[in-house]
């Protein structure tokens, strides 16, 4: 999906007509809620998109660290967090549960697979290319 | 005995003699497979492997790339706490319901 979200991003965001909230799932385990909170932890420096980003961007290299933890701990250097903050912010565990309660409610929502979008009130199930996103907001824009 | 006979005996004992002296081809001295065949090694996995394996599968359609790393775009928080990329008073909300990896 991804790779269609900067598309929307230069389209619909960038010019005023959409903005986009994230809803993690965790679907895959425990890493993606470990990076989750790791992006939470970002969004205490205001660099949650950034941090996001830097996830998505090397998910590899991620597995290739010491350490999950580790890794997350790097990623978050990599675009100029200070780490004593971070790292202290990902011991504390703070945004799990208020993280596992998003997933909760996501579930009770009817979102039971990955990915699924909603643009306004219509639900998407499963990704899509731009042009099909595109069609869809282009009526919705008043 | 007549020399028929003796000459008979002796041509079948000369045949038998040379039924045993036939040549036999013997084993070669280099066993089938031959040695070219690269031996089986065993090989330890390393701690990347293993982490991978026991990291579950992610579909295809994982995002790979993702966005906004020049933090020009407006960004918050919803009442709910989740992050908002983009002005909060546009007219569509497009929510993304995915997770990493």
């Amino acid at each position: 999906m991804l790779e269609v979200e900067p598309q929307l991003i230069e389209n619909y965001v960038r010019t005023g007509k959409m903005r986009i909230i994230v809803r993690p799932l965790f679907q895959t385990g425990e890493d993606a809620l470990l990076a989750a909170h790791a992006t939470e932890c970002a969004g205490e420096q205001q660099r949650y998109f950034a941090m996001r980003a830097a996830i998505y961007a090397d998910q590899g290299g991620l597995f290739a660290a010491e350490s999950m933890t580790a890794g997350l701990s790097q990623r978050a250097q990599s675009i100029g967090l200070d780490g004593a903050a971070f790292d202290s912010c990902m011991q504390s565990d703070k945004y799990r549960l208020p993280l596992l309660t998003g997933y909760t409610r996501a579930k009770e929502s009817g979102i039971n697979s990955r990915p699924v979008f909603e643009i306004n009130d219509q639900r998407i199930i499963g990704a899509r290319p731009f042009s099909q996103f595109a069609d869809i907001i282009d009526q919705l824009i008043p | 005995m007549s020399i028929i006979r003796i000459l008979g005996i002796a041509i079948f004992i000369t045949v038998l003699a040379n039924c045993g002296s036939q040549s036999v081809e013997t084993p070669s001295a280099t066993p089938w497979p031959s040695a070219t065949i690269p031996a089986i090694t065993q090989t330890t996995p390393t701690d990347t492997v293993v982490a991978a394996i026991a990291t579950p599968i992610a579909a295809t359609d994982t995002p790979a790339v993702v966005i906004n790393t020049d933090d020009t775009l407006a960004s918050g928080l919803t009442p709910e706490g989740y992050h908002v990329l983009g002005d909060m008073a546009a007219p569509i909300t497009f929510i993304d319901y995915s997770d990493f990896f």
